[in-house]
Formats: C-alpha cells, structure tokens, sequence
C-alpha cells in the first residue's frame, strides 16, 4: 500500500499542476441558471459561483475571479472595469390571474411600492387591500427596480428571497403584487403591461419597456485571461445566444 | 487477546468522544471569533435595538428576537399537548394495526423535508389564514406569525408523537395492570396513571421541540413575510434562523459578522435551554 502512495500523489499533483485552472466566475444569483447552462456546453471549462453581484465585483477586484457576473448597469462607484453584455432581462410586475388589472403606470407601481395607494379600487380593480410582495434589501432584483421606478422608503407586506417564493406567493394570494424576472414567470401570475407597455424582444430591446436591466460579465481592463476571452466569443456566438435565450432572456443586437 | 480488545475500543471510544467535544468548541469559537467585530462595534444596539437595515450599518435584532422566540414557543405550545394526546390515544385506547401505522407513520413524516411543509403553509395555511381573518392580514395576505406558528406546529407534531409514544412503550405494563387492578377505569389509567409518568419525557421532547422550532429557518421564511418588525399574529415578521438564510448569501464585511453573531445568539439560546429533566 505504502509502495503505491507515493507515485499516487506525485500523480495527483502533476495532473493538477499540468491541467489548466478553469475560468471563474463570480457573482449574481440571478444570472445563475444562464451562466451555468453557458458553462455546462461551453468548450472552456467554467466554475460559477453564486453569491450575488457586489460580491462577484470585490472578487474581480481582488483577483480572485476571471469575470465578474453583474446584474445591473456599472456606477461611478464600481471604479474602473471593462463590461461585456450577455443579455438583457427585464423584470416583470406581476398580479393574480384572477385580478382583472392588466396595465398600470410607472408612477402609480412606485406609489403602490411606498405604500401611498393601499386599495386596488383605487387602481381600477375589484375593492381589497393590495398586497405588496418584494424582494429583500440587498437582491440585485429589488434595487433594479427600486432604481427604475424611483422607489425610495419601499412598504412591503412581504419581503421574500427569491424569484421563485414571489411567484409561488403571488399565485396564492388574490391581492398580491409582485416582481421578478421575466425569465421566471410563468402561467400561475400575470404579467402587467407598465404604461401600455408588455415585455416583448422589442420592447425590451427598445428600451420602451421601462424596467429591463442588463447581465453583465465583467472584467479588470487590460487583464482579460485567454480563457476568459474565449467564454465571452462562445457566449457572444450563435450557440450562445441560443442557450441565452432558451433561459428566457433578452439579447441585445448582435454588433453591440 | 480480548484484553487488547478491551484496550483498543476504549481508546476509540476516547478519542471519538474527544474529537465531539473539539469539534463543538471549535465550531463555538470559530463562531465567536467570527461575530466578534460587530459585538465590539456596537453589541448593545446589536441585542436591544429592533433596526435591522444592514445597507445603513444597523444591526438590531431585538424584533427578530422576539418573533423567534414567539413564534417558536406558541409552536411548541400548540404541537406539545396535541401530540401527547394523539400518542395516548392510539397507544392505549387503538387496537393492534393502529399503533404500528401510527409509528410508521410518524416517522415518514419526520424526515420530511422542511421545504415541503413550507410550501405546504405557502399554498394551503397563508391562504386560508387570509380567507377566515380577512380584516386583520389586509397588508401581509395571510404571511406571518399565525402561519409561521401553525407550520412549525405541523412540523413538530410527528417527532413529538414518536417520542411520547416511545415513552409510553417504556412504562412496563405492570403499572397498567395494577392500575386496572385497582379498579380504575381506562381514562382514569391513562390520565392519572401514565400521564403523570410521562413528566419527564414531556419536558425533554418539548425542550428537544423548542430547540428544533428556534432554528428553523427555511418553512418558517416561506409563510412569515420576512419584514423586519416587531412580532403580531398577522403581519410579516423575520425570525433569527431566517435572516440568516436570507442574507448569508451577499453579505460581506460588517454585515456577514452580524449574521454570525445571531448565530452565536442561536447557540446561546438552545445551549442554555433545559436538556434533560433529572429522573426520578
């Protein structure tokens, strides 16, 4: 046994030494699903890791990531990085199916989210009080749309920790509202229309649909690894953007 | 041989009790060490202050405190004497199949996964809730600590049933026979006979329960609304074990020493709990 132990681990070693150390990606739950399903076919081996997108911008700065998943547009305040955009995805305002409401204005969504209207009568709707379902302070969906609608002092009945729990807690409640991503709803809730306008690939991509964030990957300028160049062309490619969209997300026109 | 036997299992019987005991105070240490900078910063805000807003640097965890505390003592307080009673029935009053179904039974639901009943409270308990009080749940939809009480009971109930009903197993049944003997009727055996034997274990399980309802976190963040606020039957509340589920995930700096801290918080509070009432 003992013969064997030591060839075994100068085996291990070199094999580990010899492989190269695969891209890391770091950064925001939400582009989870799209980032993993891009790895899993992607010819450059990927590790994702989740944990949200300030945590994903401190790895990259501190170089314990190749790319950083980002999802939502860079400030001033990130300092100075280099952002490639994988996709655009716009964050629908839910209700009941069974709630007649089909449209509503960002002005009125941002009084409904700050607690000014309470009353889905006052909206047009069958009388009840509305229930406002958010996401928790630090989701990267909540400040996309809190930044959007202008929503400062946010009034919830429920503050829930993912997309999924919102939608699970909309279809059970009559008198709910909620947001996610577009990629998550499904039959169980309504999409509303925001000022007339629905999600579609047009307007998303025009910008008329108000609440549309983009995912981004991004990097140190100037320190872009080969690897991490090669995810970025196989994400960018027509496979890519197959698999991008199979998520439900929105891409952006091809030359950007 | 046997004698090298003997030496040889106590020695593994020390060291593994050894290597339990470092691990503990390991994970208790690494967990001080880890809460240490946001208790030296501002550990009275920290316990007596309900403002809990981590983007501005607040770290109050007073409210959660409390709706933990509540949530998790109404819980118990609801499943302790439902599942005493449904263990005495069955037990000593059902004929053969029953109780061995009853067992079985329990113990599948045990090990239900706490998600399941969470979804369970999400799409049938927060509902209802909302439907017989439709007055009181108008802002949270039916989501807080009525529903986080009532699934917590749901989920106490089957690991409460078993452990009573292995107590009642216990008591030989000499002590049901002299009881007869004395002339005493069922219910009078069952209520002043075993009842009163069951002190302990009564104790133990709930003390067991109240622990498992305190760190409960992932059915409890599905059905309370998870707004931090000071608890009340009807409005969305966030308990300890939640928010630090909730927000481990992102946190950083400050932030995550905080989360830490509620866990060293968590520990003190079932560590200082009653383990074991003393036999008589």
């Amino acid at each position: 046994m003992r013969r064997l132990a030591v060839p075994l681990v100068v085996l291990c070693v070199l094999t580990a030494c010899g492989r190269e150390r695969p891209l890391s990606i770091v950064g925001s739950s939400c582009m989870g699903e799209a980032l993993r399903a891009l790895a899993r076919s992607s010819p450059q081996e990927a590790e994702v890791q989740l944990g949200g997108t300030q945590l994903g911008l401190a790895a990259l700065k501190e170089g314990r990531a190749d790319l950083a998943a980002c999802s939502r547009a860079l400030t001033p305040a990130d300092g100075d990085l280099e952002a490639a955009v994988l996709a655009l995805d716009a964050i629908a305002v839910v209700v009941h199916p069974d709630n007649p409401l089909k449209s509503i204005e960002p002005e009125v969504l941002r009084a409904v989210y700050e607690g000014e209207i309470t009353d889905w009568s006052t909206l047009g709707s069958a009388a009840g009080a509305i229930v406002v379902v958010g996401r928790e302070s630090a989701s990267g969906t909540r400040m996309a749309f809190e930044a959007a609608l202008g929503i400062v002092s946010p009034h919830h009945g429920q503050e829930l920790g993912e997309d999924g729990i919102v939608r699970t807690a909309v279809a059970a409640c009559p008198r709910a509202i909620g947001y996610l991503s577009a990629a998550k709803a499904d039959a169980s809730v309504r999409m509303l229309s925001i000022g007339g306008v629905s999600v579609t690939a047009e307007s998303v991509k025009s910008g008329a649909y108000p609440l549309v964030r983009p995912f981004l990957l991004v990097s140190r300028p100037g320190a872009v690894s080969p690897a991490a160049r090669r995810f970025l062309a196989y994400a960018a490619g027509a496979q890519g953007r197959e698999i991008l969209s199979d998520c439900g997300l929105f891409l952006p026109e091809a030359a950007a | 041989m046997s004698r090298l036997w003997d030496r040889l299992l106590r020695a593994a019987m020390r060291l593994s009790a050894a290597a339990v005991f470092a691990a503990l105070f390991l994970l208790a240490g690494w967990l001080f060490a880890a809460a240490l900078p946001l208790l030296r910063a501002q550990a009275g805000a920290f316990l007596f202050s309900a403002d809990w807003r981590p983007i501005a640097g607040r770290f109050g965890i007073a409210a959660m405190l409390l709706s933990s505390a509540g949530c998790a003592l109404c819980a118990v307080a609801l499943a302790t004497p439902a599942a005493l009673l449904a263990a005495l029935a069955v037990r000593e009053c059902c004929p053969p199949p029953a109780p061995t179904l009853f067992r079985s039974l329990n113990r599948a639901m045990a090990g239900l996964p706490s998600v399941l009943c969470g979804l369970v409270g999400m799409t049938c308990i927060v509902p209802a809730i909302d439907r017989w009080f439709p007055r009181r749940t108008a802002q949270s939809g039916g989501a807080g600590g009525l529903a986080a009480i009532l699934v917590l009971a749901l989920m106490l109930l089957p690991t409460l049933a078993d452990g009573f009903f292995s107590a009642l197993e216990s008591i030989p049944d000499e002590t049901r026979n002299a009881s007869r003997a004395l002339g005493a009727a069922r219910t009078q055996t069952v209520f002043c006979c075993l009842l009163p034997s069951l002190r302990a274990s009564i104790g133990l399980h709930a003390g067991n329960a109240l622990r498992r309802a305190l760190g409960e976190a992932t059915a409890v963040l599905l059905v309370c609304g998870n707004v931090v606020r000071m608890p009340s039957l009807f409005s969305a509340q966030r308990t300890l074990a939640g928010t630090v589920v909730l927000e481990m995930g992102y946190a950083a700096g400050e932030h995550r020493s905080a989360l830490f801290a509620i866990g060293l918080v968590l520990l003190l509070l079932t560590s200082l709990l009653p383990s074991s009432q003393r036999k008589r």
